[in-house]
C-alpha cells in the first residue's frame, strides 16, 4: 500500500516536470528535419544591415531558407557562449569579439572551413584577412565585414578652427600620431568649445600604436612582447585629454556617451574609429541628428600612422559554422553567399566596407560616401593588423583597460604603468590554463 | 498526543511538498554541486576541461586583483550594513508612533525598495553624472568643488553605497517598525517608573526587545553585502568591466567578469564557492554571537 502511494507520488512528480524536458526533445527532432527547403538557424546581433542580409537571402535562395535569430548587441558575447555550452540549435553565427573565437575552438565548437574555402575555390575575404580567422592552419571564420579604422573628420569645425583637414597631411605623407597630436591641440586652442579629438573607450582603441607597428602584446606561446607602443600612445592620450583637446576615456565610459552622439553634436573635429562609422553618419543625417552642418561637411582619410608603409588596425567581422550542425552545407551556402559578391552589395547599402569589396560595392560603396576624396582613402587596399590578437586577448585587453584608467586619472605613472602592465600579461599567461 | 499520521496524510503531505523540493534540487542544490564540481576545473563552456584540483584556489588568492575585490567586497558590505540598520532603525523609531501622515511616510521611504535596482541605478547615473549631474550643480550652487562622483576611482564605490543604502534601508525600517509595535507597552511604563530616561529606555527595552528582528535583519543585510552586482553592472558598466580602475570591482562583479567576458568559469566556480563559505561562516559566526545579545523571551 505504502509503495503505491510512493508510487502515485513519484508519477505526479515526473507528470509536473516533464514538460521541462519535453521541449528539449522537441527541438532536437525538429533539428534533423530536411524536406523541402533547408532551414537553418543564424545567431547575430541587432543590426540593420545583419536582418537586412537575412531578408535578401531568404528572398533570393529557395534551396536554403535562413531563420535570423537577433539578440542584444550589448550582451551579445555571453549570450553566444551560453548558447554554444548548451548546444543549441545554432548552424552558423557571426562572430562578435574575434579573440572569442580561441574558447570556441578549444571546446570544439567552431567548423574548420578549409575544405568548403577549397571546394569553393578560394576566397579573397578569407585571404584578406587570413590571420585574424585561422587558428593554427584551421581557418574557423568566414570574413564578410572588412576591419580598418580611419581618421573621420568633420570639415566645418577644422573651418572654424582656421586649419587645414588632416587628408591634407595625407596627401604629403605627414600624418603621423604626432600630427594627429598637434591637430587636436590645435582645434581646441582655436575654439575652446571644440573638441580636438575622440578615440573610443575599447580597450583595443589603445593598441593602434602597437597593431600598425606589427607588435604582438603576448605571442601564442606565452611571449610577452614589445609593449612600448601601447604607453607610447596611452601617453598621448593623457597629454590630449589634460588639455581638453580629446574626450576623456573616463567621462565617456561613466556618461555612457556614444562616439556618434559626439561626432553628430558638431563639436568634434576628429574621430578614429571603425569602417562601420559610414553608416552611422548616413543613420544620423537621415534622422537629422547632425548639428549645425551637412553630411557634405563628412570626411574620411587614414588613421595617422608612424610606420612607413601605411597600416591600419582591427580585424574583420565573420561567420563561423557550428561542429555539431546538421546542416553545413546550408550553413556554408549562407556564410559564402554573405561573404561573396552579393552580400558586399548589401553591406555596402548599409555603408560598411566589405570583407571583399565587389565593383557592385565599390560603386555603391562610392555614391554614398562623402564627396571628394573619402572614396579613395576608404577603398584603397590596405594592410590591417591586431596586436592582440591571441588566446589571452579578451583578457590583456580587460586588464589594459583598467591600468589605463588608472593612468589617466594620474594614479600611476608611465614607469609604474608599464610595470604593472608587463606584470599582468604575465600573469595573464600563468593563469591561462 | 499529537495523532500519528496515516499513510495517505504523508501521502498529501509529500504530494504538496514534492514540487517544491524538485524545485529546489534543479534550481539550487544541483547548481551548487556544480559549481562546487566546477571549481576544480577549467572549464570554459565547452566539453573540453579537465580536473586541475586545487589550482583555481590557489590563482585565486595568490591573484591581487581577486584580493582587492575581497577588499573592496568587505568594506562595501560593512557600511551597507551599517549605514541601512543605522537608517532603518531611526526612522523606525520615528515613524513607529501613530501620528498624522504616518503612513504616507512609512510608504514614501519604503517606495525605493520596491522600485527596479536596474531604474534606480540609471537615475542615480544622471544624478552623479560627472560633468553637468544635478549633484555637481547642486554643489557648484553653494560654492563646493563638483566631484568626479562615478567617474573618480575613490568616489564611485561611495557613489554606488549611498545608492544601495537609499534604496534599501526602507526595507530595514519596515521590519524594524514591526518589531517596535510588539514591544509591550508595560515595559517602558514600568521603566519610567523606575526613572528610566530616553536613552536607558532604548537601551534597555526597544535593543533588547527588537533583538530577534534586528538579528535577522543585520544577517540579511550582511549576505545582500557579499552578493551586490546590479548597482555596479548598471551604473559602471558591465560590459565596459566597472568603475574607472577597478574601483568598484566587488567579488561578484569580478565572478561576472571571469565567467562571462573570460569565460573562465572554472576559476569563476572557485571565487564563487569562495563567496559562499566566507558567507557561511560569517552567518554562522553571527548565529553564535546571537546568544549573546538576542533576547526572545522578553514579549
Amino acid at each position: 500500500m505504502e509503495k503505491r502511494k510512493l508510487l502515485m507520488v513519484a508519477t505526479l512528480a515526473m507528470a509536473l516536470t516533464s514538460p521541462l524536458f519535453a521541449q528539449g526533445a522537441n527541438e532536437s527532432k525538429g533539428s534533423s528535419k530536411v524536406a523541402g527547403p533547408v532551414t537553418i538557424n543564424y545567431y547575430t546581433w541587432n543590426d540593420a544591415s545583419h536582418q537586412a542580409m537575412v531578408d535578401e537571402f531568404n528572398k533570393t535562395h529557395t534551396d536554403v531558407q535562413v531563420d535570423g535569430h537577433i539578440l542584444a548587441a550589448a550582451d551579445y558575447e555571453t549570450k553566444i557562449t551560453t548558447l554554444l555550452s548548451g548546444r543549441a540549435d545554432i548552424d552558423a553565427f557571426m562572430e562578435k569579439r574575434p579573440t572569442d573565437i580561441f574558447n570556441q575552438y578549444d571546446n570544439g565548437y567552431l567548423e574548420p572551413l578549409n575544405s568548403y574555402i577549397e571546394k569553393s575555390g578560394g576566397s579573397q575575404a578569407v585571404d584578406n584577412y587570413k590571420s585574424t580567422v585561422s587558428i593554427d592552419k584551421d581557418i574557423v571564420a568566414l570574413p564578410w565585414r572588412g576591419g580598418a579604422y580611419f581618421t573621420y573628420y568633420n570639415k566645418s569645425v577644422f573651418e572654424k578652427a582656421g586649419i587645414p583637414t588632416p587628408d591634407t597631411y595625407v596627401k604629403n605623407g605627414t600624418w603621423t600620431w604626432e600630427k594627429f597630436e598637434e591637430v587636436s591641440e590645435a582645434i581646441h586652442k582655436a575654439d575652446s568649445s571644440l573638441i580636438g579629438s575622440s578615440i573610443y573607450i575599447w580597450g583595443s582603441n589603445g593598441f593602434f600604436m602597437a597593431d600598425q607597428a606589427g607588435d604582438k602584446l603576448i605571442d601564442k606561446d606565452g611571449n610577452v612582447g614589445n609593449l612600448n607602443n601601447v604607453l607610447k600612445q596611452l601617453e598621448m592620450r593623457k597629454r590630449l585629454e589634460d588639455s581638453g583637446s580629446m574626450w576623456k576615456l573616463i567621462d565617456m565610459k561613466v556618461t555612457k556617451t556614444h562616439y556618434s552622439k559626439q561626432f553628430y553634436d558638431g563639436k568634434l573635429g576628429m574621430l578614429i574609429i571603425g569602417e562601420w562609422f559610414p553608416g552611422q553618419m548616413a543613420t544620423g543625417e537621415k534622422d537629422g541628428l547632425l548639428n549645425g552642418y551637412t553630411y557634405e561637411d563628412f570626411g574620411i582619410t587614414r588613421m595617422p600612422c608612424d610606420v612607413s608603409d601605411y597600416r591600419t588596425s582591427n580585424p574583420s567581422t565573420a561567420n563561423s559554422i557550428t561542429t555539431y550542425s546538421k546542416k553545413k552545407d546550408a550553413a556554408w551556402e549562407f556564410i559564402n553567399w554573405m561573404s561573396g559578391p552579393e552580400g558586399a552589395a548589401i553591406a555596402a547599402t548599409y555603408g560598411i566596407l566589405p570583407a571583399d569589396a565587389s565593383d557592385k560595392a565599390v560603386s555603391i560603396i562610392s555614391e554614398n560616401l562623402p564627396k571628394g576624396n573619402s572614396a579613395q582613402y576608404y577603398l584603397e587596399p590596405k594592410v590591417s593588423q591586431s596586436s592582440n590578437f591571441s588566446m589571452y586577448g579578451t583578457r590583456v585587453e580587460a586588464e589594459f583597460s583598467k591600468l589605463q584608467e588608472d593612468y589617466l586619472l594620474g594614479n600611476l605613472t608611465s614607469k609604474q604603468f608599464m610595470d604593472k602592465f608587463t606584470s599582468v600579461c604575465n600573469e595573464i599567461v600563468k593563469t591561462t590554463y | 498526543m499529537a495523532k500519528k499520521k496515516t499513510l495517505s496524510e504523508k501521502g498529501i503531505i509529500l504530494s504538496f511538498l514534492l514540487p517544491s523540493f524538485i524545485g529546489f534540487c534543479i534550481f539550487i542544490l544541483l547548481p551548487m554541486i556544480m559549481a562546487f564540481v566546477l571549481s576544480f576545473t577549467n572549464y570554459s563552456g565547452g566539453p573540453s576541461y579537465k580536473m586541475i584540483g586545487l589550482k583555481n584556489y590557489i590563482v585565486a588568492f595568490s591573484n591581487s586583483s581577486f584580493i582587492q575585490s575581497l577588499g573592496l567586497t568587505f568594506k562595501y558590505m560593512l557600511i551597507t550594513v551599517i549605514l541601512q540598520i543605522v537608517l532603518g532603525l531611526l526612522f523606525a523609531i520615528l515613524l513607529s508612533k501613530e501620528f498624522s501622515g504616518c503612513s504616507a511616510f512609512r510608504s514614501i521611504y519604503y517606495i525605493p525598495n520596491i522600485l527596479s535596482s536596474v531604474a534606480v541605478g540609471l537615475s542615480f547615473m544622471f544624478i552623479f553624472e560627472p560633468s553637468s549631474g544635478l549633484m555637481n550643480q547642486l554643489f557648484m550652487s553653494i560654492g563646493l568643488e563638483p566631484s568626479k562622483w562615478l567617474a573618480g576611482s575613490k568616489d564611485a564605490l561611495n557613489v554606488i553605497i549611498t545608492v544601495s543604502v537609499w534604496q534599501n534601508f526602507g526595507y530595514y525600517m519596515v521590519l524594524f517598525i514591526g518589531g517596535l509595535q510588539n514591544i509591550p507597552r508595560t515595559l517602558y511604563e514600568a521603566s519610567e517608573m523606575d526613572g528610566a530616561n530616553f536613552f536607558q529606555k532604548f537601551i534597555h527595552v526597544t535593543i533588547p526587545g527588537l533583538s530577534p528582528i534586528l538579528f535577522y535583519g543585520i544577517t540579511i543585510a550582511v549576505i545582500r553585502g557579499f552578493q551586490a552586482f546590479d548597482y555596479i553592472y548598471v551604473m559602471t558598466g558591465g560590459q565596459q568591466g566597472g568603475g574607472p580602475a577597478g574601483s568598484t570591482n566587488l567579488i561578484a562583479f569580478d565572478i561576472y567578469i571571469n565567467s562571462f567576458t573570460f569565460f573562465r568559469f572554472g576559476y569563476a566556480s572557485a571565487e564563487s564557492v569562495i563567496l559562499m563559505i566566507i558567507i557561511l561562516f560569517v552567518t554562522y559566526i553571527q548565529n553564535k554571537g546571537q546568544k549573546r545579545w538576542v533576547s526572545y523571551d522578553i514579549v
